[in-house]
Order: C-alpha cells, then sequence, then structure tokens
C-alpha cells in the first residue's frame, strides 16, 4: 500500500506539438507500481505511467499551476522516448528517476521507440501564463508537484516571450502560404544583441525531449522555438488590441486601395487575412520585407562603427546660448580602437602633411556611410553630411535634449555608439523628495526595556526636495519655472527637470507635510516600500543620529565603533568577526533586527556566541541580560552545545530537548535562570504554550532558511514568538533568493519590506525580468542596514582567513539509530563475558563495525536493498558488478520517497551532510566526500542524486585505472555539472589531486588523523588558491565521539588507538567497553 | 632617404610610386594555387588580358600598388597606383541579376538542404555552378560582355591595373567566397535571409516578410535525438548562460522609430496606429507578468497536514 502523499506526486513536462503548448505528467505513483511489479506488464505504446490527462488537469488546476481558462483540450501523441534495448517500457524521465532512485548506467544500450502521451492541451496565453506562473513559483510549488527538467527549458522560452513582448521587440509581418494567400502576423524581433545571444543560448540548449515529438523531430530547435514564440505573442497580441477595439479605426478605410489599411486589418483584430489590395500596385509581401529589412543593417558585422560623443557647453556665465558639441568617431567595439572623424579625413586625403593612405580612404568612406545611416534615426545628422570632411556638429540645449532623451536610446539600438555625460539618467541630475529623519530623544534615556525601540521608535520627519545631494531651493524653483527646455545648469552641473517635476514637488510638499511617525513607516517611505504613488521621484533619506549609524548612507558594519572581543571569549575572534560582533551589538542595543548571512565556514556561530558574552559583561551594573533562545534544527543542535562550551563556559545553557523536557511553569523557570535556551523548530511548534509564556530578550533563528514562504504552522509559531531582538543567521545567498530574503526578514524586522504582495510587484517581478540591475541595486541597498553578508572571497575577509579551517559536526543519532545502536551494544556485551580469546575478539570487532554504519546510516547497517557483497574494501569486486551494485542503494531511496519521506532523515550525518551541501551549492563551492564504505558511498550517491538532483561523481575500489583518470579530470575542469565528488577514503584518500574542491567533508572516521589529514590534502595543497573547509562528521554521544575525545585529549589510549586501526578496542575490559561504547542518551533526537 | 609626396608631383617616374599602407597580395609567386571557386572566378574574370598586362598586374598586385579595393553589388573598384603621381581608378563591372532571375535561383538553392549549410558556414557548393548553369545563369563571369573595364590610366583596357585589382579581388573571394553573390547584385548575408525564407515556404510551405533572427540561421545542428538517450531530459549548457544573462532594456518605440515609413505608398498613418499598439502590448504583457507573478505568491498554503 503506498501512502496517499507519495502517490499523488508527479513530475510535469512539456511537449510542443500541432502548433500548440501541451503538459504532460509522469505519475510516481504509477512507476512506483510497475517497478514493484504490482501491475501486469502491458504493450508497452500508451506509456504506461503517463498521468491521464483528467488527473493532470486536477492535480494542475489544484496546485495553481494552471486555471480552467488556460487550457484548451485534452489530446495525445506519439514522442520518441528511450528504452532499454529489448524493453517495452519507457525509462522515467530524469527527475523521476531520482525519485524512483534508479540510476542508468552510461554503459546501458539504449533505443528510442514512439510511446503514446497523454497530454493537456494549453492556449497559446494559456500556455505562457502556465509557464511562467511555474517560473515564478519554482520555491513555492505545491510539493506533490516536481517540474521535469526540460520544463525549466520551457519556463525560459516563455521569461523570453514575455521579455520580448514588454520590451515591445515585436514586429508585425506578413505570411503567405503554399496557397498564394496572405496572413498579417506579429512575429518576434530578436535579431540583435542580447536578444539574439540569448535567442542562440536557447536554441544550443533545448533538451533532446524537446525534439522527440514526432511532428517536430530536427536537429535545429529553431522550428519549436519559433512556433512556441510566434504563435504566443501573435495571440497575446492580437487579444489586447482586440479588447481596446483597435480595429475600429479603420472602420472608414478602403482596404482595396491602401496598402497599410489591408495590412493592418489582419493585425489588429481576431482576423490575420490580408487582401492583396486590388487597386495598388505594390505587392504587400515584398512591400512588408523591404520594410523590416531596414532593421537589419545594424553595425554589428563592421569592425568599426560610428561613435557620437555629446559635450556640454563650457561652463560660462552668461548662459544665454550654451552650445553643446556632438564629436564624431569611429570606435571597434570593445572600445580599444578609437578614430576621431578628424583623423580620417586627414588620413583620406593627405592633408596637413599626413601621407595618405588605403586605410584612410576605407575609414572616411565607412564614415560617411554611418553617418548616413544614423541620420535615418537622428535627421539632425542630415546637415553634417553636407560637408565635404563633417567632424562634429554644434547643438542648442533643446536639440541635445532631444538627442539625450529621444535619439540617443534609437541609436544604440541601431549599432551607433552613443558617448553621453556621466550626468545623463543618474539620480543626482532629477529632481526628487528627500526624507529628513531625526530620531526623537527617548524620555527615559533610552533604557533597554523601552518597548518604543528599534523600529517602533519614533522618530520626526520631513521632505525636503533635492536635486540628487543638494536640497533645492525656493529661489531655484523660481527661476526654472521660466526655462523652456527641461535641460537646466543648476550650480554648474547640468540636470534634467521637466515642467512637471517641478509642479509634483509643490504639490507633494503640500500633500506630505511629514510629522512624527514610528521609524518602520519612516524606512518605509524613504525605500518606497510603502507612500505616495506617483509624482515625484523619492531618492532616500538623510538621517542623523543614531538613525543615521544604522541606515545611513555612510553608516553599515564597516562604520561602527569597534566592539572589543569580550574577555571571556575562549578564542580569538578574527578581524571580520569583530566587525560582524560590533554590527550584531550596535543592532541588539537599538533593538533592530538583524540577519547575519555570512558563507558557510566564516563562523557565523562564534560570532553570535560573542555578542552574549559581550551584552553581559558591557551591562551596566544592575541591569539583567535576558534569556537568548536559540532556535536551531535537531542536526546541528549538538554543534551548538560544542561551540558554547568550548568558547564561552561561562555561558549557562538549557537543552530544551528530549522526552524528559520541562515543559509550562518548570520549562519558565529553567528558561529564566539561564542565559541561552536550545531548541528545535520542531519543538517550537509542539511546545507552543510553553515558549509562549514569557518574553525573551532575543531568538535567534540558525539556519533560518527553515522560514518558509509560503508560510507554514512552523514559520507562524516563530513568528509569534514576543523578544526584545531578533537575529537570523544563514548561510545561503539570501540576495539571490527573493522569498527567502523576504521570509527571513519578515522574521528580523516585521514590516520592512512591506506585504509580500508588495514586495513580489516591487521587486521579485523586475528583477526576474531583466535581473533589472536598478531594482537590484535598490534592494540591496534598502536591506544593506539589516543584512550582513560577507563571503570567504571578500578581500577583506580573505586575508583575514587561514589556508585550512577545521571543524567538528556533532549530529545527533535519530531514533531509529539509537534504537538500533543500544541493540547492537546490549547483544554485544551480553556475550562477551561468556567469551575470550580470538572469539571475544571477533565479536567486539564485529560489533564496532556495526556500530559505525549504524552512526552512518541505519540502511548502510541493514543493508537494505544491498545485494551480497563485501561492505568494506577488503575485496574488490570486478565491474560488472557495479551496475547492480549503484542501482540498489537507489531501491532505499525509492522507498523512503514513496512512503513520503526522505532517506536522509534517517541518519543525522545525512541529513546534516545534505543540508550542508544545499548550502556550498548554492554558493557554487565545490567538495569531496570520504566514507571509509563503500555501501555508504552509495547510499550517498543516491541521496544526492535525488535531493540535490545532481549526479555526484563516485570512486572507488573498484573504480578501474582510466575511469578513475577521467572522473578527476573531470572534477579538476571545474565542471559545474558535478559539483560534488564521492571517494572511498582507501581508494581515494592518497595521490589524486583535487584542488578543485574547497570541502572536505569526513563522513566517518578513521582513529588515525594522518589518515584524514591525507586525504583532506586531496584539496589542500599546491595548486590550492581558496581556503579549505574541512568538516569531520560525529554522531553525538556515541562511541565516535568518545573515541574523538580521548584522541583530542591526547590520552595514554589514545596513542594505542592512533595506527593500531580498531584492534585496541578488542583489548578494553568489558566496563571499558561499556564505558566507550554506551549510549549517552542527552544526544538523541527526540521520539516522534 | 624618405620619398616624399611632395617632391616630384608632375614627374612620371620609371618605376611605379610606392604606396604607404598599399595591400600585398598574399600571393608571391602567381594565383595559380586558388582553390575553387576563387580559380575559376579568376580565370573567367581575366580571360582577355594579356600577356604583358597580367605579368606587370600581378607584380603590381605583389607589391602593394594597389590602395584600396572594394567589391560592392556588381562591382569590383580599385585605386591603383602606377607611375603618375595620381591614382588611377580601376572598375571592373558584372552583369547584375535580375530580381527574376534571384527568385528562380533561391528557389532552386532552397530544394537543397546543402545550400543552406555550406553557405551558412561560407562555403560555395561545388554543385552550384552546374545548378546555375540549368537556370540559363552563370555566377562566374561568361564571356566579354558580363566583364566591362574602365580605368583612368591611358593604356588600352584591359590593363595591368585591373588585372592587379582583380588578383585582389580573387584573394577576397577565396577568403568569402559568398562575395560572388555579391558581385552578381546581392549580398551574402541578404542571400542567406532570403534563402531561409524560400527553405521556409520549400519546407513548410510559407514565405515571411520577416527575417530569420542570426542565431537561427547560425545555429550548430544539434545532434539527433538517437545520441542523446543518456541525456535526453536536461537542457543544455547553454541555459545557464541564459539565465545568467538579462535582456537589454528597449526605448518605447525603438523598433518603429528605427523602421522610419514604408515604402509601400499607403495612406493611412501607419506609424501612428503601431506606436499606440505597442504600448498596448507592453501594458498588456506587463499584466499577464504580475498576475502570474501573484497568483502563485498568493495561492493559499496547504498548511501541514501532520
Amino acid at each position: 500500500m503506498l501512502p496517499e502523499k507519495a502517490s499523488s506526486k508527479l513530475v510535469i513536462h512539456a511537449c510542443w506539438t500541432n502548433s500548440r503548448l501541451h503538459l504532460w505528467g509522469e505519475s510516481l505513483a504509477l512507476a512506483h507500481a510497475l517497478r514493484t511489479g504490482s501491475t501486469s506488464n502491458g504493450v508497452a505504446h500508451p506509456h504506461p505511467f503517463a498521468m491521464s490527462a483528467a488527473s493532470l488537469r486536477n492535480a494542475l488546476v489544484d496546485a495553481g499551476v494552471v486555471t480552467s481558462t488556460d487550457l484548451v483540450g485534452e489530446g495525445a501523441c506519439s514522442i520518441m522516448m528511450p528504452h532499454l534495448v529489448g524493453s517495452s517500457t519507457p525509462l522515467p524521465s530524469a527527475r523521476m528517476s531520482a525519485l524512483l532512485g534508479v540510476s542508468i548506467s552510461s554503459d546501458e544500450a539504449l533505443q528510442t521507440e514512439p510511446v503514446e502521451i497523454p497530454l493537456l492541451t494549453l492556449s497559446p496565453q494559456g500556455a505562457l501564463r502556465a509557464l511562467l506562473r511555474l517560473r515564478f513559483s519554482a520555491d513555492t510549488l505545491d510539493e506533490r508537484i516536481e517540474c521535469g527538467h526540460d520544463l525549466h527549458w520551457w519556463c525560459a522560452l516563455a521569461r523570453m516571450t514575455s521579455e520580448l513582448l514588454v520590451d515591445q521587440r515585436v514586429v508585425p509581418s506578413i505570411t503567405q502560404g503554399r496557397g498564394g494567400g496572405y496572413e498579417a502576423s506579429w512575429q518576434a524581433w530578436a535579431h540583435e544583441g542580447a536578444a539574439n545571444q540569448r535567442l542562440s543560448d536557447l536554441l544550443g540548449s533545448a533538451p533532446a525531449i524537446a525534439r522527440a515529438a514526432l511532428d517536430c523531430q530536427g536537429r535545429s530547435a529553431w522550428p519549436i522555438v519559433d512556433g512556441f514564440l510566434s504563435t504566443t505573442i501573435d495571440a497575446v497580441v492580437r487579444d489586447a488590441l482586440t479588447q481596446e477595439d483597435y480595429l475600429e479605426s479603420l472602420a472608414d478605410r478602403d482596404a482595396g486601395a491602401d496598402p497599410h489599411v489591408a495590412w493592418l486589418s489582419g493585425l489588429l483584430g481576431p482576423s490575420r487575412t490580408v487582401k492583396q489590395p486590388d487597386r495598388v500596385e505594390v505587392n504587400l509581401l515584398r512591400g512588408a520585407r523591404d520594410w523590416l529589412s531596414g532593421l537589419i543593417e545594424i553595425g554589428d558585422s563592421k569592425p568599426l562603427r560610428l561613435r557620437l560623443e555629446l559635450q556640454e557647453p563650457a561652463p560660462i556665465e552668461s548662459g544665454s546660448d550654451d552650445l553643446w558639441l556632438v564629436s564624431f568617431l569611429l570606435s571597434s567595439h570593445d572600445s580599444l580602437t578609437v578614430v576621431d572623424a578628424n583623423q580620417v579625413w586627414s588620413q583620406a586625403s593627405g592633408r596637413r602633411g599626413a601621407r595618405s593612405s588605403a586605410r584612410g580612404e576605407e575609414l572616411s568612406e565607412l564614415l560617411v556611410h554611418e553617418l548616413g545611416r544614423a541620420a535615418r534615426v537622428w535627421p539632425r545628422l542630415e546637415d553634417a553630411l553636407e560637408e565635404g570632411s563633417p567632424a562634429s556638429i554644434e547643438l542648442s540645449t533643446k536639440e541635445a535634449y532631444a538627442l539625450l532623451s529621444e535619439y540617443a536610446p534609437i541609436l544604440l539600438e541601431s549599432g551607433v555608439d552613443v558617448v553621453l555625460p556621466d550626468w545623463w539618467g543618474s539620480a543626482s541630475s532629477r529632481l526628487g523628495a528627500r526624507l529628513i529623519v531625526d530620531p526623537v530623544a527617548s524620555a527615559g534615556g533610552g533604557s533597554a526595556t523601552d518597548s518604543s525601540l528599534g523600529l517602533q521608535a519614533l522618530v520626526t520627519c520631513r521632505w525636503q526636495i533635492s536635486l540628487g545631494d543638494q536640497p533645492f531651493t525656493l529661489k531655484e524653483f523660481e527661476a526654472l519655472s521660466q526655462t523652456a527646455v527641461p535641460l537646466v545648469r543648476v550650480g554648474g552641473k547640468w540636470a534634467e527637470i521637466r515642467p512637471e517635476d517641478l509642479e509634483g514637488a509643490v504639490r507633494f510638499l503640500r500633500e506630505q507635510p511629514g510629522g512624527t511617525m514610528t521609524l518602520l513607516e519612516a524606512l518605509r517611505l524613504a525605500n518606497r516600500i510603502t507612500g505616495p504613488v506617483g509624482g515625484l521621484n523619492i531618492i532616500g533619506m538623510t538621517s542623523s543620529g543614531w538613525v543615521a549609524d544604522a541606515f545611513g548612507e555612510s553608516g553599515g558594519a564597516e562604520a561602527l565603533k569597534p566592539v572589543e572581543q569580550p574577555q571571556g571569549f575562549q578564542g580569538s575572534l578574527r578581524p571580520y568577526q569583530q566587525v560582524g560582533l560590533s554590527w550584531l551589538a550596535f543592532l541588539s542595543r537599538h533593538r533592530l533586527g538583524a540577519c547575519l548571512a555570512d558563507d558557510m565556514g566564516l563562523g557565523k556561530t562564534i560570532q553570535l556566541i560573542a555578542l552574549l558574552l559581550h551584552e553581559r559583561e558591557t551591562a551596566e551594573a544592575g541591569v539583567e541580560i535576558g534569556t537568548t533562545l536559540l532556535v536551531a534544527p535537531m542536526s546541528v543542535l549538538g554543534n551548538w552545545e560544542c561551540e558554547l562550551k568550548r568558547f564561552s563556559p561561562t555561558l549557562t545553557v538549557h537543552r530544551q530537548h528530549g522526552l524528559d523536557r520541562p515543559t509550562g511553569e518548570a520549562f519558565e523557570k529553567a528558561a529564566r535562570s539561564h542565559d541561552v535556551v536550545l531548541t528545535t523548530y520542531a519543538l517550537i511548534v509542539r511546545d507552543k504554550e510553553s515558549f509562549g509564556r514569557m518574553r525573551w530578550a532575543r531568538v535567534v533563528l540558525d539556519e533560518a532558511q527553515h522560514i518558509k514562504n509560503p508560510p507554514t504552522k512552523q514559520t507562524a509559531s516563530i513568528r509569534a514568538l514576543e523578544s526584545d531582538h531578533r537575529i537570523a543567521l544563514t548561510g545561503t545567498p539570501v540576495e539571490n533568493r527573493l522569498s527567502e530574503l523576504w521570509s527571513i526578514l519578515e522574521f528580523c524586522c516585521p514590516g520592512y519590506l512591506g506585504t509580500q504582495a508588495d514586495f513580489r510587484r516591487s521587486f521579485v517581478v523586475p528583477i526576474e525580468r531583466h535581473r533589472d540591475s536598478s531594482s537590484t541595486d535598490r534592494l540591496r541597498s534598502i536591506v544593506r542596514p539589516v543584512v550582513l553578508r560577507r563571503l570567504k572571497t571578500d578581500p577583506k575577509v580573505i586575508t583575514d582567513l587561514p589556508p585550512l579551517i577545521e571543524g567538528r559536526q556533532h549530529v545527533p543519532l535519530t531514533s531509529e539509530q539509537a534504537r538500533l545502536y543500544d541493540s547492537v551494544v546490549a547483544d554485544m556485551l551480553t556475550k562477551v563475558d561468556a567469551t575470550d580469546g580470538i572469539r571475544r575478539r571477533g565479536l567486539v570487532l564485529s560489533a564496532l563495525v556495526k556500530l559505525k554504519q549504524i552512526c552512518n546510516h541505519p540502511a548502510h547497517f541493514l543493508r537494505e536493498g544491498a545485494v551480497d557483497l563485501p561492505d568494506a574494501e577488503a575485496t574488490r569486486s570486478d565491474g560488472a558488478q557495479e551496475r547492480e551494485d549503484a542501482a540498489e542503494p537507489s531501491r532505499a531511496v525509492a522507498e523512503a520517497v514513496a512512503s513520503g519521506g526522505r532517506l536522509s532523515h534517517r541518519s543525522g550525518k545525512t541529513e546534516r551532510l545534505l543540508e550542508m551541501v544545499g548550502e556550498l551549492l548554492a554558493a557554487g563551492d565545490r567538495a569531496l566526500i570520504f566514507t571509509q564504505y563503500r555501501q555508504m558511498g552509495h547510499l550517498l550517491c543516491a541521496m544526492l542524486r535525488h535531493e540535490h538532483d545532481l549526479e555526484p561523481l563516485f570512486l572507488h575500489g573498484g573504480t578501474p585505472q582510466a575511469k578513475r583518470d577521467a572522473m578527476v579530470a573531470r572534477f579538476q575542469s571545474d565542471d559545474p555539472a558535478v559539483p560534488i565528488f564521492v571517494l572511498s577514503l582507501k581508494a581515494g584518500g592518497v595521490g589524486l589531486n583535487l584542488t578543485s574542491a574547497n570541502h572536505v567533508f569526513h563522513f566517518d572516521r578513521w582513529w588515525n588523523p594522518a589518515v584524514e589529514n591525507q586525504a583532506t590534502d586531496r584539496a589542500f595543497r599546491i595548486g590550492q588558491t581558496r581556503t579549505v573547509n574541512v568538516h569531520k562528521f560525529i554522531c553525538s554521544g556515541t562511541l565516535e565521539e568518545r573515541i574523538d575525545q580521548m584522541i583530542e585529549a591526547k590520552t595514554e589510549l589514545a596513542t594505542q588507538i592512533i595506527g593500531s586501526g580498531d584492534a585496541w578496542l578488542t583489548e578494553l575490559s568489558t566496563t571499558q567497553l561499556r564505558d566507550v561504547l554506551t549510549l549517552r542518551r542527552s544526544a538523541l533526537e527526540e521520539g516522534t | 632617404m624618405t620619398e616624399s609626396p611632395f617632391q616630384d608631383n608632375f614627374r612620371r617616374q620609371d618605376t611605379p610610386r610606392r604606396v604607404p599602407h598599399g595591400v600585398r597580395l598574399r600571393r608571391r609567386a602567381g594565383m595559380d594555387d586558388l582553390p575553387w571557386p576563387a580559380n575559376a572566378w579568376f580565370a573567367a574574370a581575366t580571360v582577355g588580358f594579356s600577356a604583358s598586362a597580367r605579368e606587370e598586374g600581378l607584380q603590381y598586385a605583389v607589391q602593394g600598388q594597389v590602395a584600396t579595393m572594394t567589391l560592392h553589388s556588381g562591382l569590383c573598384e580599385a585605386a591603383v597606383q602606377g607611375r603618375a603621381a595620381r591614382r588611377y581608378r580601376t572598375t571592373v563591372s558584372f552583369v547584375v541579376w535580375s530580381r527574376e532571375d534571384w527568385d528562380r535561383s533561391l528557389q532552386a538553392m532552397a530544394q537543397e538542404a546543402v545550400y543552406a549549410a555550406r553557405l551558412t558556414t561560407g562555403e560555395m557548393p561545388l554543385s552550384a555552378d552546374r545548378l546555375f548553369a540549368t537556370l540559363g545563369l552563370s555566377l562566374l563571369p561568361a564571356g566579354a560582355d558580363d566583364v566591362k573595364i574602365e580605368c583612368t590610366c591611358t593604356e588600352r583596357a584591359p590593363c595591368k591595373h585591373a588585372y592587379a585589382a582583380l588578383a585582389h579581388a580573387a584573394e577576397r573571394i577565396e577568403q568569402e567566397p559568398l562575395l560572388l553573390f555579391t558581385l552578381r547584385g546581392m549580398p551574402g548575408t541578404r542571400l542567406l535571409d532570403r534563402l531561409q525564407e524560400a527553405r521556409a515556404l520549400a519546407t513548410r510551405g510559407m514565405s515571411q516578410a520577416h527575417p530569420i533572427p542570426p542565431a537561427a540561421a547560425a545555429a550548430a545542428d544539434l545532434p539527433p535525438v538517437e545520441e542523446c538517450l543518456h541525456d535526453f531530459w536536461r537542457p543544455g549548457n547553454s541555459l545557464t548562460d541564459f539565465e545568467a544573462s538579462a535582456a537589454q532594456p528597449h526605448a518605447p518605440h525603438a523598433l518603429l522609430r528605427r523602421l522610419g515609413p514604408t515604402s509601400m505608398g499607403g495612406k493611412f498613418p501607419l506609424a501612428g496606429i503601431l506606436a499606440s499598439a505597442y504600448d498596448t502590448i507592453r501594458a498588456a504583457a506587463l499584466r499577464v507578468e504580475e498576475e502570474a507573478s501573484l497568483k502563485s505568491a498568493d495561492r493559499s498554503s496547504p498548511e501541514d497536514p501532520k
């Protein structure tokens, strides 16, 4: 029986056939049933696990991917799909394979067979809407729905389509069918510059499946892309124009006499048909072709092109007859070669002593030709062409304004390089309103308990009209209202001031008197999150006092007064960590929420610990610092405890966790008497009542990306916690993950980025559309005061970083692991007393191996789905076994998915490992993962494949030499498709050069540091340019932790351990064994 | 001693004056090793030259006496420095094909994929000669009527200056065989566009006024689907480039303003109505984007059922 949840999981794909876009889906439940053999294996051709159109429709409508208006019907088509040779069942898609845990070896022979697939047919507009929805909601998609890889390509194509429409890169055209009749249509214009390059990227990356529908097969993706672009664009345009009754404007016109009317009659309404006008000579198709061909000739193909440089008038006092100068030059596309017109003319004519040259003549011809071309766009240039050797023209201010505002963008489009003064288009040359914010001195002198601190603090605000940084005076105002041209000189600088700006400014000041408001309200006004719509451009704020320190342009972490490292801190903070501490302390003092988003490995944990110590050491006498509640995923709780103990033994920590945890009043009492309460995200929901009993001094979220969007119960419970101060820690690149950024800041600084809908409108959509740099910059500057993110590659950080950073990851056992662990230890201890000698040794050794396997993963110990092969690397199997070998651990993944979970969640180690891998992938890092066990390596690969959708490299004892070399070379080539390399310690621990990695994971431990170091040295060696982070995994409370402690403490026993393999253990007495092996309960993940 | 252009302006010299930056023929020894089609073209274009014109012309070309040489529609124009102070203007003109000739040729070329494929990469298919012959046309100069030589020199044409110019032209054609089409009146890029259109008509039964984007014309063939079975579902690497790049913002009505008026002779103000249509299009597209982004965001999320 398959659980409900898993059975509804589906992978969706798109297909272009019959001139329409269609969606289809693979059903995990059907595929799983097929694999486990509970369905009879029927005839191949209907696709055995594609969803029926009806159930796909229900699932997609439910999930909000399509609406019923997007759909125009159901259908079916034949697609050529890969099959194992001789099999009648098509292979699952790559995404479905990962869900199923199937992996097809690259040596497997495959063939194509046509497969009949049920389809949902989308209208052209519906296709665009559905693909855009999928694109925008990739991170919030219903978890039942997975996008096939091919769908990402279709979503990109939809994005391009939408961009072309928004940017007006479409043209009217005419097509002629074989029958000779004309049809008008709207077509994409992606023929130049970035659009052409992007089209080329799309054509080159079309997945094979997109070309596999029977009616769209071919070696080029162009027919499909062209079909999608022209169908969609034509439909969207026609729809929009029909709605606004454009056809009406042709009502009394005679299409038989006027070719324009004839053409437009097929463009502006629902009908495409165009009649060749009978009473005119002109051929419509040819006329349209000639017209459109005017767009083709742009300078791209020439080595040099025209450059126009506009210079503003020299600063003179009178200002009455300003003359602007436009000089002509020829420049190469990279601007490395620039020749001005005077040089061209003198070279060409041999005047002034210069020799005339062939090149000179060529250049002069080019210059004249280019000027002629530019004159078509900007008629003002025609005067210049009448001269013999034109080198420049002079413009009045009015003409200069026309060039700047009107012609320059078109000239640029036409392939003419136009160089304008820097101030043009910059904020400093436009009139805007600036908010002047002053903090109101708080009556209580800013005592720490004042609840009106932080974003709720009161400030006085007033608006000031400014030109860039310069306040704009009334006198200047009056002087300007006289000028006719919006281009004016103010205080020696040129600026664009339109009449409507002036009117707007007057109105704005009348409507926005300012006054007292909360800091949050003021910031939202200044950041344009809320506030006056339309009217004047808002250019930011000028503030004073602590508001300026926190939010002013000169503020920021680097500018703060540095805070001393706390005396009680056991260790030393690196300079950038000290900056982080100062920043946290500053924001904390002012009760402003903070998100510390430093790269993984930069030490967010210790910066927070330092803050806790700092505030206690600097507290005024009599002021008590309250409790900090620290919420973290279970997998890092142990780590927090260790780090707190190690860096600040004086802080008291209560770990709110485990079955015997206090609740209600008992909990509150415990919480109030400790400095830090550590707990997990899961418990915040479960023990909501207990955590809600008190107001916390601070709530800290570690791995804050757990705050999901759309909000879950967990997110709601966390936002409901009352506290004076909030900090979020995350290592993911928040600024690139917009919905994550919003969710995290909504926790730290509620309301700061506005409602989610506002945020989408003002940031997500524009940034998605154009990677819009102005919106990106604006968002960055808005969040800069409250988000601190340093990268390992930052120059300031890099000098502080040692070349090698080693850290331990203390992870908990899951309850399943603990149960298995206990039973193995108990079993061994009961038997061990009754035996001695060789048998006793054997007993202990085999228990030891089992315990290590349990620490790794229950599936490793239970040999789930494992074929009978030697586990450790003692024996090498031949290559033939490999395929089976690789496929089987995948079955464990499949079973975990089928029961609605993830295989990695059964082990504390794999859960943490996959979290960390997710983080490092987001940062573009690369990693080596070492394990002693080949079976574990296979399991890790299966989990990485499934959860991170990547194919890791895996090198073990059975890998033939040639394949090893190929893997190493591929990894070293920085191929982004293989960021992760799993290696068995014995086969991969020596000799290889893998400096492409900057993370090394020791997934299980070898008690010999020398062996581990040797493995680490694969990445940390000559050729490595980055800091290498080493992560050693240790299961808390287990023998792994005990032995690690002994080695760390350099005990006498430790010297025996090192270098003896596991033999030393066999020599221990039963009491010693019990001490080393028995599980310490506090480290458990609590039972579920 | 350096030569000065101010000396002896009117005196004829015994040897031709040196041309600063003059283009030298790459071939020093003669034109015998030109590849097809440049060799066939050169042979056909120089049929009427005397042995001495050939010899001296070749020497001129090798020495760099040709100051400029351009190939336009139906024309080879050159400035050649001889012994006199003033350079000679040499023009060799070829018969330009009529619109009907081009229509027929393109139609014929469109029937076979090899033309589009070869020409796109800048190569001239070997079978081109035969194809045009069946249409009664010749891409190469055919007879004296086809090659008209004019030169400002006093020699009786065909002179050595023209020969030198044609030698240079042959080397250009060697580099860029599509120039043969230019000499018949249609530049190579235009020809490729027209050919793509003609192909579209031949294969899809459609002819279109808008040209095919260069990205589509230049796109290399993807491997056959049968060779992609192990990587059947994933988009290729250039999708990453697509995702990382941004569309260039576009000035309002930019295309319309670049296009200017049509030559159709219509009286209805086409540009005016299209300008407002463009604004309507932009507004509609923004609406679609916004709806798509909000719908997904505001969709009520299923609460965790546990």
